[in-house]
């Protein structure tokens, strides 16, 4: 149960943890993007690990349309259908451009406005101190991504 | 107060026409509502689940990432339903995301149970929020009720409407009824009165439709054609019967039951002079001669309480004064259930027969006075020379020579043999004078009597007599032992070489009492039964035997004069047995009864 | 004796005559005659005063029970004995005899049969005592 769902008053990274996760129940992935079909849905954290153990907490025991859920942490970007959804703390240009190239089958989130517009598909932003999101559409097709409609109901803005 | 029973058809068939039109309408209208409550209610039930699990998975996202905003929005799709008071989306914990309430109503509790629940107020509808099968959220929907009475006002209006329009419909319909049904009816009641009040069975309803009542009123026509041709009858067998009655040479009459004579013929106008009413009902006792009268009252009286016929003789007045003899018969008429419906008599007038009658009975009487008498005076002179003969025959003889004694011997056997007629026929003119007898006899004293005066003749043929039990009778004491004397005697008489054996006995038998008496004489051929009652009637000329053969006579008359009869059973060589009946009861008033006593 | 037929008041004679019978007869030829006989013996005690009296009914004048019905009537000769001698056999005259005590003997057409008057008397006498 979603009871582990971040309260205002936890830290920003618990909340991030607890989108990070839900994300995966709004996203649909191409069966291309896995290795087999009874591969996991892996998300990944890129170079420095902000959660601590707040994500490993998130996805215990998660299995979102008969997938398991991971998480794994790495240094270099991922070998493809090795990540379905990769993260990255701090909002680098760099970043953002490194993770666009990992190419179809990949969830990109980051952090920061300029995340998406720098070519990432989601990426979170603090709002009147709150945790929001923003969408790149155009990304997330070209990743041969389907969003749930609902999921971009819910974000702060959408680049069409 | 006029009741329903009371008033018209019309408005009858109105009424009750409008009563089953309301009433249909009514549970028709109850019914649609009822089924479209319970319809609308599914439908509700099913609309308001749906909707609930739309706005459900349309909030999931903003649950997800805990958005109001977006909750709010997706709740705000609501608007286009006028009814939802309130939606709520609750957080897992309890709190709520997102509130929808356009008239400020508040969000119902959360139920963590999947339901839908019908209350006064409205339906709640709780739905949980589930995504990828965890539930994340519940969405609370609170919606009012007033769309179900709003269609039942509708329908009932509508009803009401239909039934305004059916009930103005019914009353159009209604003067339609009067050629339907009333007018028939009304026919009915015109064609029955006018026959009730006329009396005149001609008279025939109009048909006016081919059905149940036209054949109601065919029915009706040909009821009254019976009853006129029937009444034709009546009135055809009045005139023959009025006719015949007219036409008779008797006085016809009729009457009640309870004897008013009410129909009288010409032949009485003809008698009595002018004025029948002046005879009718019980005016004719007027006409009636004042000695007959008591007993004509009481006879016809009788009649008419016993039902038995009317028959006496009488005298009516003719309309120059003078009363003439009549002979009225009345018989009762019965119906099918043999009540008296009416007397019809007639009264002839016997008035010259009846003189020719008594003038005849004068003559006979006077004739049986004569021969009486005659026979009477003549027992002297006749006895004298019987008597004196004998002893001249005595005393002479021998001055007589042959041919004197024979002369005399003549003498002597004629005046025997005549003062025996003599005898005899006065015992016979006795028999027709009968007495009256006030008290009843006892036969068997008579009976003693007879042997008593028979003693001799019974010693001399050693004869047995006897009798039964034998009854108190209204004969004359004289004229039984005259009948009881020549049966016994003849008996006596009548004897072949045994003792005679003689009896008599007597059995009630109807109104009588039959006499028998039986002997074990010679018998009498069968051929003889009826010539031997006959005056001077011998059938024995032989010298053992006898009598002038005037005793049987003697008897016939006797009985016959007590209204009884006499006859006899035999056979020869074995014994006669002779029969005479005569009343149990005494026979009132009988006019020929004549006392009769000569010196 | 009251007899108004002399060949029957000689028979009755005879009758008498034969039984021996010690009588005196006076003869009365009508009822009248009879009536003056009867009325003579109550009035005078020597007159002859008769034992017994033969009585025929039809006689001229008063007939026989009209007699009877005086002497019945009268003092002397309420109770003596009558016998009625009579041609009648009318059971009427019968009875009426038998009321006033009066014998009864109808006369029979035949000599022999007369001459028994006298027996029936004799008996009657016998049985009144008188002889």
């Amino acid at each position: 149960m979603p009871s582990r769902a971040a309260p205002e008053q936890i830290s920003e990274y618990d909340v991030k943890a607890a989108f990070l996760m839900n994300f995966a129940k709004f996203v649909e992935w191409p069966s291309t993007a896995f290795a087999s079909s009874g591969s996991p849905i892996a998300i990944c954290i890129l170079g420095k690990d902000p959660f601590g153990r707040a994500m490993d907490d998130v996805v215990e025991g998660e299995t979102v349309n008969g997938r398991k859920v991971t998480v794994q942490r790495m240094t270099d970007p991922p070998a493809p259908k090795t990540c379905q959804m990769v993260f990255a703390a701090g909002a680098g240009k760099e970043t953002a451009k490194a993770l666009s190239g990992l190419g179809r089958g990949v969830l990109t989130v980051g952090e920061g406005e300029n995340f998406v517009r720098d070519g990432g598909i989601i990426g979170f932003v603090i709002e009147n101190r709150r945790v929001r999101f923003d969408i790149n559409q155009p990304a997330a097709v070209a990743a041969g991504l389907t969003l749930s409609s609902k999921l971009l109901s819910v974000a702060r803005a959408v680049e069409k | 107060m006029r009741t329903f029973r009371d008033i018209p058809i019309k408005q009858k068939l109105v009424i009750m026409n409008m009563a089953a039109t309301t009433a249909a309408l009514l549970l028709a209208g109850l019914g649609i509502v009822l089924t479209d409550s319970l319809l609308f209610r599914r439908y509700l039930q099913r609309d308001l689940s749906s909707l609930a699990k739309i706005i459900a998975d349309n909030s999931t996202a903003a649950l997800t990432f805990n958005d109001p905003r977006a909750a709010a929005e997706t709740l705000g799709a609501l608007r286009a339903r006028t009814h939802v008071l309130s939606a709520c989306i609750y957080r897992p914990n309890g709190s709520i995301l997102a509130r929808y309430a356009p008239r400020g109503s508040a969000c119902p509790a959360v139920d963590r149970r999947d339901e839908i629940r019908f209350s006064r107020e409205g339906v709640v509808v709780s739905q949980g929020i589930l995504l990828t099968g965890q539930r994340v959220g519940t969405l609370m929907l609170f919606y009012d009720l007033g769309e179900i009475a709003e269609r039942i006002k509708l329908y009932g209006s509508t009803v009401f409407g239909v039934l305004t329009a059916s009930s103005l419909l019914a009353l159009l319909l209604s003067s339609r009824l009067r050629t339907v049904i009333e007018n028939p009816i009304s026919q009915l009641v015109r064609a029955s009165t006018l026959v009730s009040e006329t009396g005149d069975y001609g008279t025939r309803a109009e048909k006016l439709s081919g059905d149940e009542m036209g054949v109601l009123v065919d029915r009706f026509n040909a009821m009254l054609a019976g009853i006129q041709s029937r009444d034709d009858d009546l009135k055809r067998e009045r005139e023959r019967f009025r006719f015949m009655a007219e036409s008779m040479p008797q006085k016809i009459f009729t009457a009640t039951p309870t004897g008013d004579v009410d129909y009288l013929n010409r032949q009485w106008v003809e008698f009595a002079g002018p004025g029948l009413e002046r005879i009718e009902d019980w005016g004719w006792a007027q006409f009636v001669h004042p000695e007959d009268l008591e007993e004509n009252l009481r006879l016809w009286r009788h009649s008419i309480e016993t039902g038995e016929p009317f028959h006496f003789e009488h005298r009516f007045r003719r309309a120059d004064g003078k009363y003439r003899w009549h002979l009225s018969r009345a018989h009762a008429m019965r119906d099918a259930g043999g009540k008296i419906s009416m007397w019809i008599g007639s009264s002839t007038d016997i008035h010259e027969q009846k003189e020719k009658e008594e003038a005849l009975r004068r003559a006979n009487d006077d004739l049986q006075q004569f021969a009486y008498a005659a026979s009477h005076d003549l027992q002297e002179p006749i006895r004298n020379v019987a008597v004196y003969s004998e002893i001249v025959s005595r005393r002479y003889h021998d001055l007589l020579d042959a041919e004197g004694q024979q002369f005399l011997g003549f003498l002597k056997e004629g005046g025997r043999r005549l003062a025996t007629l003599v005898n005899d026929l006065l015992a016979y003119t006795r028999a027709g004078m009968a007495e009256i007898v006030e008290a009843p006899v006892d036969s068997s004293v008579v009976f003693e009597h007879t042997l008593a005066s028979l003693a001799e003749a019974i010693r001399e043929s050693q004869a047995t007599v006897t009798c039964g039990p034998l009854p108190r009778v209204y004969v004359g004491e004289a004229h039984l032992q005259q009948v009881f004397q020549n049966l016994i005697g003849n008996a006596l008489k009548y004897r072949n070489e045994k003792a005679p054996c003689i009896h008599v006995s007597a059995v009630g038998r109807g109104a009588d009492w039959c006499f028998a008496v039986e002997d074990n004489g010679i018998g009498i051929d069968p051929k003889y039964k009826e010539k031997i009652f006959g005056v001077f009637k011998r059938l024995h000329h032989d010298r053992n035997y006898s009598g002038t053969g005037i005793g049987l006579a003697i008897c016939q008359r006797v009985v016959e004069r007590y209204g009884g009869r006499i006859w006899v059973e035999s056979q020869p060589a074995k014994g006669s047995t002779f029969f005479f009946t005569v009343p149990r009861h005494a026979q009132p008033g009988d006019p020929a009864q004549v006392e009769s006593s000569v010196g | 004796m009251a007899e108004d037929n002399l060949p029957d008041a000689l028979l009755v004679r005879e009758a008498i005559r034969l039984e021996n019978l010690p009588l005196e007869v006076h003869m009365a030829a009508d009822g009248q005659a009879a009536l003056a006989f009867i009325a003579r013996a109550e009035a005078d005690q020597d007159a002859p005063c008769p034992q017994v009296l033969l009585l025929d009914l039809n006689l001229p004048k008063v007939d026989g029970f009209e007699v009877l019905r005086q002497l019945r009537a009268s003092h002397r000769f309420q109770s003596i004995p009558v016998l009625i001698v009579s041609s009648s056999d009318s059971p009427g005259d019968r009875s009426q005899a038998e009321e006033f005590g009066a014998g009864y003997f109808r006369k029979p057409p035949s000599y022999e049969e007369f001459l028994k008057l006298g027996v029936v008397l004799k008996e009657m006498l016998q049985d009144k005592g008188i002889l």
